[in-house]
């Protein structure tokens, strides 16, 4: 939690109060982590786009229900993950059928085996991919939390109050998404270990 | 207008319309300012203790549910739950089962309530619409639990705002008339307030 000194605190208490000059500044402090957060959320890129931008549009509205000293990252993480799970109801209620807006060999999902090249660069990217298409899949309770605790670096109180649960319950859900992607890791990792054995080539690592 | 202002209008627009209403209706009914803690009551102390029960828990609801903390978000949403899911229960336990009132002549009431069900109906509306005005765009998580919270708030002000007009000692009186509205306003919150409390 902020002690109300930080700069970023003080801009969005200027923000809050209808100094709406500090905006810029404030955007540009604030933006890239909030972004980070989206893109980790939304998974998709035009997803991650209007998730950011709408947090941006409520943030602005809701400015006068900022408390002063607290964290304004936390609060906006919290209304990105409301806009999210807003627009994930909307969208499991009109669910539509679109084509594919790009080339089917850079689909995210394709199995690992069936995008598997030799080179140690392509394995590093499966796994990448093999990643990102676990944290897409697993519930959004656990997913928001894996990413509040590992990659924004929250602590568990911090990522509890975002979530408005406990920190129990925040530690048990970052620990159960960890395990889905350590076993969706080692999974890909064997599977492609063994094709490369194979097919008869040396495995990058040596493994 | 920041939050903390708003929620300070809203608690002295709710006092000031809960007082008006109690007073003035009981006045035109039973002719007495605060009806229920006056007109055929068993035992003095025990209809003041009750009230300040009933009164303690409106409080405690009204904290627990605009409460928003340091970092902003407020109470846990199972914490929010608990409270919502308590409220009635606990009203219902202090005023139908402690009952302080006997039997009179000089209360005539229906027996499904309907001046009381005005009122709590009346007043919880008040409390409601006071407080999600006050919360507008507040709560960027648990917002269904900070609204079914809210709505618990309205339905425990409606609650002692019927318990401090109405002396009736009628057990299904008190269950339709007070307690009941009670329940629907928690649930109307519920139902209601999570699109007007969200960013």
């Amino acid at each position: 939690m902020n002690s109300g000194t930080d700069p970023v605190c003080r801009l969005m208490e200027r923000y809050a109060n209808g100094e709406h000059a500090v905006f810029d500044q404030l955007y540009r402090e604030m933006a890239p982590r909030l972004y980070r957060f989206c893109r980790r959320l939304a998974i998709r890129q035009a997803d991650t786009d209007d998730c950011f931008q709408e947090t941006f549009l409520k943030l602005h509205r809701a400015r006068a229900t900022y408390v002063s000293g607290s964290d304004p990252l936390h609060w906006a993480f919290a209304i990105a993950r409301s806009v999210y799970l807003t627009r994930s109801r909307y969208w499991r209620r009109r669910p539509e059928q679109l084509g594919d807006s790009e080339d089917v060999a850079s689909r995210n999902d394709l199995h690992p085996q069936q995008t598997l090249t030799p080179e140690a660069e392509n394995v590093a990217e499966d796994l990448l991919k093999a990643a990102v298409q676990e944290l897409d899949r697993m519930p959004e309770p656990h997913r928001v939390a894996y990413i509040l605790l590992k990659e924004e670096g929250l602590t568990a109180k911090e990522a509890a109050a975002v979530l408005g649960t406990t920190e129990d319950a925040v530690r048990q859900r970052a620990h159960r998404a960890y395990e889905r992607i350590r076993r969706a890791l080692s999974g890909d990792y064997e599977s492609e270990s063994h094709s490369a054995y194979e097919s008869g080539i040396q495995h990058p690592y040596g493994i | 207008m920041r939050t903390a202002s708003r929620v300070s209008i809203a608690i002295g627009v709710a006092c000031t319309a809960i007082l008006l209403i109690v007073t003035g209706a009981s006045q035109l009914v039973y002719g007495q300012w605060i009806a229920g803690l006056s007109v055929a009551v068993d035992s003095r102390p025990g209809i003041l203790m009750v009230a300040a029960l009933v009164l303690s828990l409106a409080s405690v609801t009204t904290l627990v549910a605009v409460w928003r903390g340091r970092g902003g978000f407020g109470l846990p949403v199972v914490t929010l739950a608990a409270l919502a899911v308590l409220v009635t229960p606990l009203y219902a336990s202090f005023t139908v089962l402690f009952a302080q009132h006997v039997s009179s002549s000089d209360v005539v009431v229906s027996w499904w309530g309907a001046r009381c069900l005005s009122i709590a109906a009346l007043v919880g509306s008040i409390v409601l619409a006071a407080f999600g005005w006050a919360l507008h765009r507040a709560a960027p998580e648990a917002t269904v639990g900070r609204a079914a919270a809210l709505g618990a708030c309205a339905g425990a002000w409606a609650g002692a705002a019927v318990f401090f007009f109405c002396p009736s000692a009628d057990q299904q009186h008190l269950i339709l008339g007070h307690v009941l509205p009670v329940a629907a306003l928690t649930l109307v919150g519920a139902l209601l307030l999570p699109r007007a409390l969200r960013p």
